[in-house]
């Protein structure tokens, strides 16, 4: 210890008492508290600075990613908006199927006895998709029915809630039309 | 105080001023410490959320892909009838293209249900007697032209000459708003 504090003065005559003993561990502590300090205070400078690109690093990727998120809520939005119409579209086209198709077979059915009297289809107002037929036929009867009814199944047409009606030589008929998907 | 206790003194002040420096810095360097891992925190969620998104995003898409085919074949018809006198010159169009003269015919707007996407729709009332053949091809042509058109009501009977069928017709355009 002497020989540390000795180490630092230069050769002259002491002016004072030297240092009690309890004294002279203030020095030492001194050396060993300044390299601390400048190894503390690099090593936490370091980390400081590490800490701070990490969090530059981590805000720039929280940003991208919510720049990203909302790029996909937004494309969401955009396929939920067209998706909602063209279920609007689809069931407009459900009530909008062709039916010129369904009085031509309804017409083709009739065999060289019979002949369509009136033909009337109607949409349902609240189910579109669904048709009411109604048929009257001179001539032919249960067969002639039959036969139409055969025409419009090969059209993928079933008849619910159909009824008929024999009269002296015509046949009435009548019948919801739905169309059901093969 | 003689002068070594004076250079005692002031060297425990600066070994007090080193310590504080210090813990200064440690202390900052907590916080940077805190803050950059408060940031990895929000980082992670905000990407699991953005994940979450991308996800859903490609649920709805495969979910609904069907759909907006649909929708993207079926938009170019009814973009293009989105006013009255478009719906009706189309239908004019096909009535001179079948060469056919109808008895009658009259058109109207109708509000249909406001909630629905088609709110709106022309109505027309066509009636038409002229042959059979002629009159059905000029249907199916109708119904081929505007796609979108819908019958609410046909009713064929016999026409007042040989092979003539009259057709009375109700039909529906929807008049799309953009």
């Amino acid at each position: 210890m002497e020989y540390i504090i000795h180490d630092l003065k230069t050769e002259r005559q002491d002016v004072s008492a030297g240092l009690p003993s309890g004294y002279k561990l203030i020095p030492t502590l001194f050396y060993i508290v300044s390299v601390a300090s400048v190894f503390l205070s690099l090593y936490f400078y370091a980390s400081k600075k590490a800490y701070q690109t990490s969090e530059s690093q981590m805000k720039s990727r929280t940003s991208e990613a919510r720049t990203q998120e909302t790029r996909f809520r937004a494309q969401q939005q955009g396929i939920t908006a067209e998706s909602q119409k063209a279920e609007g579209i689809a069931q407009w086209l459900e009530g909008s199927r062709p039916l010129q198709p369904v009085t031509v077979a309804i017409n083709r059915s009739m065999s060289k006895d019979s002949t369509i009297a009136e033909l009337t289809l109607t949409r349902d107002r609240d189910i579109p998709s669904n048709t009411f037929v109604q048929l009257k036929i001179d001539g032919g009867g249960t067969e002639q029915i039959d036969s139409a009814r055969s025409a419009l199944s090969s059209l993928n047409y079933q008849i619910y809630h159909s009824n008929e009606k024999k009269g002296r030589n015509s046949t009435d008929f009548q019948g919801t039309l739905v169309y059901a998907e093969q | 105080m003689n002068n070594h206790k004076s250079a005692c003194f002031v060297l425990v002040l600066l070994i007090a001023g080193m310590l504080y420096g210090v813990n200064s810095i440690r202390n900052s360097t907590s916080d940077a410490r805190t803050g950059s891992e408060a940031a990895r925190s929000e980082a992670t969620t905000s990407e699991q959320q953005m994940q979450l998104a991308q996800i859903q995003l490609k649920t709805l898409d495969s979910k609904t892909s069907e759909l907006r085919r649909i929708y993207s074949e079926w938009e170019p018809h009814f973009m293009g009838l989105q006013r009255q006198q478009d719906a009706e010159k189309r239908v004019a169009d096909v009535i001179r293209d079948g060469n056919i003269i109808p008895i009658s015919r009259k058109f109207e707007p109708r509000e249909l249900d406001k909630n629905d996407l088609i709110s709106e729709a022309l109505v027309g009332d066509i009636v038409i007697e002229d042959d059979y053949a002629k009159t059905m091809n000029w249907l199916g042509s109708l119904e081929e032209a505007i796609p979108n058109c819908r019958i609410m009501k046909c009713n064929f009977t016999r026409g007042d000459r040989g092979n003539n069928i009259h057709l009375e017709l109700q039909i529906q355009i929807p008049l799309l708003k953009s």
